[in-house]
């Protein structure tokens, strides 16, 4: 018996403990290079053969940046409003009305046409309307993205609940848990690897969503900034806007996998 | 001894993609208290389904089980089950999985802690109570399942072919730890159904051995296993263990012919 136990604790040691950690892994190294490289090209090449006026050159870049930062940081704040807020409100009722789906046949009923009736509809098709509801102000912007993110949690939720192993949920049964109960202890934990993955795609389209509705009709937002460049033909500063956009959508969507991460550190990763 | 489990003309059928299948017809079967019963017989013959009748998770189509005198109609964690497959919830540790069971049981808390505490050094996984379960071996999986379905220390046992998963040596260890564990806190024996296809398996554990027929199930014959508790392993390879693995052998295949 000690013998036994001796073998399965040497065995359940896992390879990841006994790796050390180290500052940057060879990958890593090669992903900085490509970066640097992808640089270099750009600044040789818009020394060259492009005129800046269609693709601007990294030094120009950098300089709007100086040039436009009081307006820069106030676009990029009523941006990351409309995105943040927008995608909470979304994706919060898209997993309670998921859940609620399940839990109940008449929700079901009740809420499954109207879905599939919007989720065909690109959210981006009823900015016009919007607009004219809503005006040009936050509260349109946010409805818009909180439709996009509500359509893609509610269908996730949905998928993922129905993929939850019948086996954890006979096993709950068994040892005495009530329904209320295997919904908390059994399915929201088993369906939250799938959720964290509906939540990076909600951040990508939430971005998509709130810069489409900022170039339609608004007056701050990245997207305005880029559609005024567009006009007065500043390629420079659509760069930058872009540019930003990227990197925090970028950040974004680094913070929900970090949460993720830690929140599904019981699940087996093949890596 | 009165059964405890009693099992009345039970009868079930699925709705198939290829019409109906009968899986067990009229089966009859009663299990006294403290009783250790294998269910041996052909795959496919309804004997996992019977287990999940018994357990309240799946519905007869006709019949009745009744256990301690009251008609089963939905799970009890007076009958917990082990299942073939991995059971052990991935997202909890060690002792909440262990634990699970005693949040529904209305014991205070620091009498659930101690109760998982025993249980995890009873079933040899001292030191892995704040593990999840990825980073143990399927043997120490099915130890973790096996002491969740202990911890409310229910009279009846339900197992659908545990050890089915397992490598031979590893087993066999099991099955000396399920002999040891199979007594209630007050030092009854408890009543156990264990559902599997490999009979030296189902002649070592039992006291007696159901054989079924193939699809639709029912109860062939039920054979009592001789042998005196508490037994080494090494009564495999006695003569009289071996004359009665080639009885239910002889059993299973002249069946399997005629069908």
């Amino acid at each position: 018996m000690k013998q036994d136990k001796l073998t399965n604790s040497a065995d359940a040691i896992s390879e990841d403990a006994t790796k050390k950690r180290r500052w940057i892994t060879g990958e890593g190294a090669v992903s900085i290079i490509t970066v640097l490289i992808l640089v270099a090209l750009w600044t040789a090449l818009t020394d060259s053969y492009i005129d800046d006026l269609y693709f601007p050159s990294p030094m120009d870049t950098i300089q709007v940046v100086g040039r436009m930062e009081g307006v820069l940081v106030g676009y990029f704040l009523a941006t990351m409003y409309r995105v943040v807020v927008g995608m909470l409100i979304g994706a919060v009722l898209g997993v309670v009305c998921g859940v609620a789906m399940s839990w109940n046949k008449w929700i079901n009923s009740v809420l499954d046409p109207l879905i599939e009736g919007l989720r065909p509809i690109p959210a981006v098709a009823l900015i016009p309307f919007f607009i004219l509801w809503f005006g040009i102000g936050d509260t349109g912007k946010l409805i818009l993205t909180a439709i996009g993110g509500f359509t893609v949690m509610v269908v996730t939720t949905l998928e993922a609940i129905k993929h939850v192993s019948p086996i954890y949920i006979m096993a709950a049964r068994t040892l005495g848990a009530s329904r209320l109960e295997i919904y908390r202890t059994i399915i929201l934990p088993a369906i939250t690897p799938t959720l964290i993955g509906g939540v990076r795609v909600t951040v990508a389209l939430s971005f998509a969503l709130v810069i489409a509705s900022e170039f339609m009709g608004a007056q701050s937002g990245l997207g305005y900034m880029i559609m005024l460049a567009r006009r007065t033909l500043q390629t420079d500063a659509i760069l930058v806007g872009v540019i930003i956009i990227g990197i925090t959508s970028w950040i974004v969507d680094r913070c929900v996998r970090i949460v993720g991460n830690y929140l599904t550190r019981w699940a087996p990763r093949s890596e | 001894m009165s059964a405890y489990i009693s099992i009345a003309d039970v009868t079930k059928s699925f709705a198939g993609t290829a019409g109906r299948i009968d899986a067990l017809q009229n089966v009859n079967l009663d299990v006294p208290a403290g009783e250790f019963l294998c269910l041996v017989g052909p795959s496919g013959c309804g004997k996992s389904t019977l287990v999940f009748i018994i357990a309240g998770l799946v519905k007869a189509s006709g019949g009745e089980v009744r256990v301690g005198g009251k008609p089963v109609v939905e799970p009890d964690p007076d009958r917990t089950m082990v299942f073939q497959g991995d059971a052990v919830f991935p997202w909890m540790t060690v002792a909440q999985n262990i634990g699970y069971g005693l949040r529904y049981s209305g014991v205070s808390k620091t009498e659930q802690d101690q109760t998982v505490k025993q249980l995890i050094d009873l079933v040899g996984l001292t030191g892995f109570a704040e593990a999840f379960p990825k980073e143990l071996s399927g043997g120490m999986k099915k130890r973790v399942d096996l002491a969740r379905a202990y911890a409310t220390n229910p009279t009846v046992l339900l197992m659908d072919e545990p050890f089915g998963a397992l490598d031979a040596i590893t087993k066999e260890k099991m099955q000396v730890d399920l002999m040891r564990l199979s007594v209630t806190d007050t030092g009854q024996r408890r009543t156990i159904v264990f559902v599997t296809h490999d009979l030296e398996e189902a002649i070592f554990l039992a006291d007696r051995v159901a054989v079924m027929t193939p699809r639709p199930g029912a109860i062939q014959v039920v054979l009592d296993v001789p042998f005196p508790r508490p037994r080494e392993a090494s009564i495999r390879l006695s003569t009289e263990f071996q004359a009665l693995r080639g009885q239910i052998r002889e059993l299973l295949v002249t069946e399997e012919e005629e069908s």
